[in-house]
């Protein structure tokens, strides 16, 4: 008896020991195949991890002794998938209600590391997501582009203060009301009511904006976030649906010599040239086999299958996104459903990895699968496009943080 | 007594094997504990004999037969399996208390048994609730007393269905209280149970008319067959104009169930804060002569020797007014004090949690550890969490204290049920261990 | 029987001002069973000796004044007087939003001394269970709520019970506090409307007078602590970045989910007045409070009265104590802790020479729900003993 507690101490001993030198592990993964999407795809390819990044990835790599191996040997791994809207794992309101411009909203200060919604991006294979405010408001704030892992926001995020929210269209308008027979009793009693107010109201921000910059008596959180943005240093996404919309943003942007990336789009395969002429990189989704509900408010009635093929036949940047709707398809079937439909493969898995981490600016760490780069690793069952394939595994900076259940 | 017992045991050992291969057989012995019967005095170093899921025997001395399992209890408490009567386990939790309910709708149609969280009540001992529907005004419905033994549909929860007709008094429907709330809701109550004994009335003599007409026609029958056939046909003229079949009053399941209300098959249990809301329940019992329980019962202590008179019992409310769901006014005058002054009056006494959430039933016995810090005798305590909502809703015979021929519900703790140290190890429904705590690790 | 009852009743009540009079001279000693002196380990068989409302000295072989007045608590326990750290005791009565200025988000200028009432009958209550001192704060539907105020349970003229009129300033970042009808309706927007008042704060002067900032710059400086309303992981971790961010003196209460994040509460010193813990908490939920004593941050229990009675900070020490809390640590939480934590340890929260009189006699270990309080002392005074039948 005496000797197998000892035995069994030792073994504690040597567990402890172990997971002390877990950062010095290295992984290594044996897949079928390996898709690294900055070059080749390669067979039977094995993918080193050493301290949280890739530290080697080809088809004759040696696997050090003591390395822990997870055999894939049936599966395809490929760079975890990098969703430029993601399924938001906050808690509470997305929008400071009480204004319509609020610049300096940070919706880093929402992120809830308890959200369900959190697996559900693990789930879908997405390692790397941007989280915007939500579009209630006319300039809504900042996002921040995190890993879905952490156990608080701080740990989380990557890039905060990543880009600033502009929505065009009526969703501003909702909500928006004024009494019939009461004096106003809440924020609510306000502009805009109509579209054409949206547009007058974000013209006169930047006006403003370009006031204060010239001079100001206090600094003012706000205006300091608009000047950034005129000035270019903070990339500007504007939530267009219809197109109509997309050309009051891009009227706008002109006169205020601005770049911007489009959000939505759903209208875009109506105006592709004006598109492409802008070099506008599009961030399409969320993404519905049917139309929403016919309101004025979804502007979703003349939405079209063909909309990312015809975008991308036409040379404009395309990135597929989960439209931040947890409902809505996720990021393989989106991928998927978009080459059914007309979008080239290797432009559609791009979408979906490399072309979201450029325009997010954390190319240099995530997106693709070289050394050096983040080991964010997406194990699947098979091809990334073929419907039947599982997501199997998930590893962020190097560590499994998902598995499905045998 | 006891020879007889030696008798039967021995008849039984003979037969072990072949009851050993059938379900239910088990015999079980919980030993060497100090064993709280709750109906008894405590006994040091005792045993609980198990059989076919009954007490078989609780003693010093018991003659515990070869074959049988053991459970060691040396240095442990040996207890009934605690009783909450004024729970909401089982009851869908996040939903909107409804305000108004029916006497004909049954709790039991509501149940969820895979409630999240009822393995942790039991895993502090709870082993029976009474759960009524949740209504806070008027009539709420029919309660009933469970059994937390993991049943997977809601009837194999039910020990006793039926066990009170659940009503309030004082609050009123949207969840204010009022004078005018009070007066109300005192009136309705009077009003309805008025109209059931009109109900009743009508029935009863319906079914006397239906009687006197069976027995007629009876009668009629008989004389045609005498007379022959050729008189068949006057005959039978005849009788459209003398006898005609009594009209069925058309059948209400409200009244039908307090009809047995009044016919004190089963107890009306009243909510009532306020001490003139518990008088007008008095009240109520008096004139109507049904069988009355008081729940709740926050201002008691003002009256508690008329409520003693009556010999009206009484589940009492929570000792501490955590989240009451009932408008402030109602709680204004609770006193931690009520259950422990209530008993020492004499009145019949059961705790209860009052919980909004279902997990309150857990701490039933630290809720009567706080009636005992506020003045409740211990061992009143003890049983107002046993044996006294037993006896009040009518499940005495089956639960609520270790006595031969009760259902074998019962608890092991590793200390005296009051204090904080003490940790359930094992909890047993109908003799079966439905929970046993892991060794921490 | 009446009788009984009847002396049950006003047992507590309290003895009119007039009582209160200077008595500096009358001696009571304690022959205790067991006294738990918290800041000096436990004394068996020891004595309490009590003159002017101050501890004049405790322990074992005491020299007993002839004309003292014995109080024979040989088979029972002496502790400091229970501190409810995180209360809204004695402030409304029927309506919560007696403690809630919800119409303006910022009401620093705001006292929550105000709204007391120290005739309620609810402190009576609290004090036949224990609890001596408690901290009034309002409530957490405020991102700043006012001024909290430390107060006695005793009654009497007000430089009897009232210990601080402003302790500190509440803040709140749980969730109770976002609005869908005025600002503000998200966390981001109340995070940034906090750090656009705490930075006006800091550049502060007398000369444009606000009463409003002019607390929240008292609270810049560290003059006062603030206490932080927070529950949830993301709102501890909310609450502990503006913390660092504007370097305050601060407490987070509520903290349900603050084990969660304990590295941070350690590395930062930030103590947290817990709970309530429910009769109806889960078990995973009842295990924290354990688990931030375990780590080191300094634990006080809050009762958030009236959403539970004062008196159910020993029902969440209980709880506590049953899964995983020491006793020790339960003790030191309901006494010296929150004294510590409010800055009154000079005063409360122990049994030790020049410390106030405030004691409790229990019959028995007062973390036993089923021990119950045989005698109250504040100030040297006895304000309940309990009726033996």
């Amino acid at each position: 008896m005496r000797i197998h507690r000892v035995l069994l101490i030792l073994l504690l001993i040597s567990a402890v020991a172990a997971s002390a030198a877990a950062q010095d592990q290295v992984v290594a993964i044996k897949a079928g195949k390996v898709l690294p999407v900055s070059g080749e795809p390669i067979d039977k390819g094995v993918i080193l991890i050493k301290g949280g990044k890739i530290a080697g990835i080809g088809p004759n790599v040696t696997i050090p002794e003591g390395a822990t191996v997870i055999d894939a040997a049936s599966g395809v791994a490929m760079p975890g998938l990098v969703d430029a809207r993601g399924v938001r794992p906050i808690r509470g309101e997305l929008n400071e209600q009480s204004d319509e411009m609020t610049p300096a909203f940070h919706v880093s200060l929402a992120i809830d590391p308890k959200s369900k919604l959190l697996k559900h991006n693990l789930q879908s294979g997405v390692t790397t997501l941007y989280v915007s405010p939500g579009g209630e408001n006319i300039i809504s704030g900042l996002g921040a582009v995190l890993k879905p892992v952490g156990k608080t926001a701080t740990e989380m995020i990557v890039k905060d203060d990543a880009a600033l929210h502009i929505t065009m269209g009526s969703d501003s308008t909702y909500g928006n009301d004024i009494p019939w027979n009461s004096p106003p009793t809440n924020f609510y009693y306000r502009r805009p009511g109509t579209t054409m107010a949206v547009a007058w109201m974000l013209r006169k921000s930047f006006f403003d904006a370009q006031k204060y910059a010239e001079a100001h008596k206090q600094p003012n959180p706000a205006m300091e976030v608009l000047v950034t943005a005129l000035k270019g240093g903070i990339p500007i996404r504007m939530a267009a649906r219809r197109a109509i919309d997309i050309r009051t943003a891009f009227r706008i942007a002109d006169e205020y010599g601005l770049k911007i990336i489009l959000d939505e789009c759903t209208e875009g395969y109506k105006v592709p040239e004006l598109i492409a002429s802008k070099q506008t990189t599009v961030v399409l989704g969320p993404f519905y086999y049917y139309p929403h509900t016919f309101n004025q408010y979804s502007e979703g009635r003349e939405c079209n299958w063909n909309n990312a093929g015809i975008l991308a036949k036409a040379g404009v940047k395309v990135v597929l996104s989960c439209g931040a709707d947890p409902d809505a398809a996720d990021l393989l079937t989106v991928a998927t459903f978009a080459v059914r439909h007309g979008m080239p493969a290797d432009l559609a898995i791009k979408a979906i990895t490399v072309t979201p981490a450029e325009l997010l600016g954390v190319a240099d760490r995530v997106g693709t699968l070289a050394e050096g780069k983040d080991a964010d690793i997406l194990i699947l069952s098979g091809e990334p496009l073929a419907s039947t394939s599982r997501v199997q595994r998930v590893l962020v900076n190097g560590r499994t943080v998902y598995q499905a259940e045998q | 007594m006891t020879e007889v017992k030696s008798v039967c045991l021995g008849g039984i050992f003979l037969l072990f094997p072949l009851l050993a291969a059938s379900a239910g057989a088990e015999r079980i012995a919980i030993r060497g504990g100090t064993i709280l019967p709750v109906s008894s005095n405590p006994i040091s170093n005792g045993t609980v004999l198990i059989e076919n899921g009954k007490i078989l025997a609780v003693g010093a001395d018991v003659v515990v037969p070869g074959g049988a399992r053991e459970i060691d209890a040396r240095g442990k408490f040996i207890l009934p399996g605690f009783m909450d009567a004024q729970s909401c386990l089982y009851m869908v939790d996040g939903e909107p208390r409804l305000l108004q309910g029916e006497p004909d709708w049954n709790v039991t149609d509501g149940l969820d048994p895979f409630i999240e969280g009822w393995e942790e009540v039991l895993a502090q001992g709870v082993t029976a609730v009474y759960v009524a529907p949740p209504a806070k005004s008027g009539i709420a419905g029919r309660g009933a007393v469970l059994r937390l033994n993991g049943a997977r549909t809601p009837a194999k929860l039910v020990l006793k269905a039926d066990a009170a007709v659940k009503a309030n008094l004082g609050v009123s429907l949207n969840n204010q209280s009022s004078s005018l709330a009070r007066l109300n809701d005192y009136a309705d109550l009077r009003e309805t149970l008025i109209e059931t004994q009109a109900y009743m009335q009508r029935k009863r003599r319906y079914e006397q008319d239906l009687a006197e007409y069976e027995k007629k026609k009876g009668e009629t029958g008989k004389e045609d067959k005498k007379e022959g056939k050729k008189e068949d046909i006057a005959a039978k003229e005849k009788k459209p104009q003398d006898l005609k079949r009594p009209d069925k009053p058309a059948t209400d399941p409200a009244h039908e169930i307090l009809g047995k209300v009044l016919d004190r098959k089963i107890p009306l249990e009243i909510t009532a804060h306020r001490m003139q809301d518990i008088l007008n329940a008095l009240r109520l019992a008096e004139e109507f002569q049904f069988s009355l329980i008081l729940d709740e019962c926050t201002e008691g202590y003002l009256v508690a020797e008329e409520i003693a008179r009556r010999k009206v019992p009484v589940i009492a409310g929570p000792v501490s007014t955590s989240f009451a769901e009932v408008p402030q006014v109602e709680y204004r005058n609770h006193d931690p004090r009520n259950a422990g002054i209530l008993s020492a009056k004499g009145v019949q006494t059961a705790i209860g949690v009052g919980g909004r959430d279902g997990l309150s039933s857990k701490f039933i016995v630290t809720a009567a550890g706080l009636a005992v810090a506020n003045g409740m005798d211990k061992d009143a305590a003890l049983r107002a969490v046993t044996l006294t909502p037993a006896e009040i809703l009518g499940v005495a015979d089956r639960i609520g204290s270790l006595d031969a021929g009760k259902d074998a519900d019962i608890v092991v703790m590793t200390g005296p049920p009051f204090d904080t140290a003490s940790q359930v190890v094992t909890v047993l429904i109908e003799g079966k261990v439905v929970y046993e705590r892991k060794p921490s690790p | 029987m009446k009788r009984i009852l009847v002396l049950l009743l006003i047992s507590p009540m309290l003895p009119p001002a007039s009582a209160w009079a200077a008595d500096g001279g009358q001696v009571i000693a304690i022959r205790a069973g067991r006294i738990v002196t918290v800041a000096g380990g436990i004394i068996e068989n020891g004595i309490v000796l009590v003159r002017g409302g101050k501890i004049e000295d405790v322990g074992k072989d005491l020299q007993v004044p002839g004309d003292a007045q014995v109080i024979d608590a040989s088979k029972q326990t002496v502790v400091p007087g229970f501190i409810d750290a995180h209360s809204h005791l004695g402030l409304s009565l029927d309506a919560l939003s007696e403690i809630d200025e919800t119409v303006q988000p910022i009401a620093a200028e705001m006292q929550v001394i105000d709204a007391f009432d120290p005739t309620a009958d609810a402190l009576a209550k609290a004090v036949r269970c224990g609890v001596t001192t408690a901290m009034l704060a309002p409530g957490s539907r405020n991102p700043v709520g006012g001024q909290t105020a430390i107060v006695k349970l005793s009654g009497g003229s007000p430089d009897r019970w009232l210990l601080r009129q402003t302790a500190g300033v509440k803040l709140s970042v749980a969730g109770d506090v976002l609005m869908h009808d005025r600002k503000p309706t998200s966390m981001p927007g109340l995070i940034t409307m906090l750090r656009e008042r705490l930075d006006s704060a800091k550049s502060y002067t007398a000369a444009k007078f606000d009463p409003s900032t002019e607390v929240l710059s008292r609270l810049v400086q560290r003059a006062i602590p603030a206490y932080v309303q927070a529950q949830t992981v993301d709102e501890v971790s909310a609450a502990t970045n503006l913390i660092s961010q504007y370097n305050l003196q601060a407490v987070i209460t509520g903290g349900d989910q603050a084990d969660e994040v304990v590295e941070t509460l350690v590395q930062q010193k930030v103590p947290v007045i817990y709970g309530p813990l429910l009769l109806y908490s889960k078990d995973k939920d009842l295990k924290r409070p354990a688990k931030l004593a375990g780590a080191g941050v300094k634990l006080a229990f809050s009762s958030c009265s009236p959403r539970t009675c004062a008196a159910d900070i020993r029902t969440s020490a209980i709880l506590a104590v049953r899964y995983g809390l020491s006793r020790d640590e339960a003790m030191k939480a309901l006494t010296l802790n929150a004294a510590e934590i409010l800055g009154v340890a000079d005063r409360l929260g122990s049994i030790q020479k020049g410390r106030d009189a405030d004691l409790v006699i229990f019959d028995a270990d007062p973390l036993d729900a089923s021990s119950r309080v045989e005698t109250v002392i504040i100030d040297g005074k006895v304000v309940y003993q309990r009726e033996r039948t």
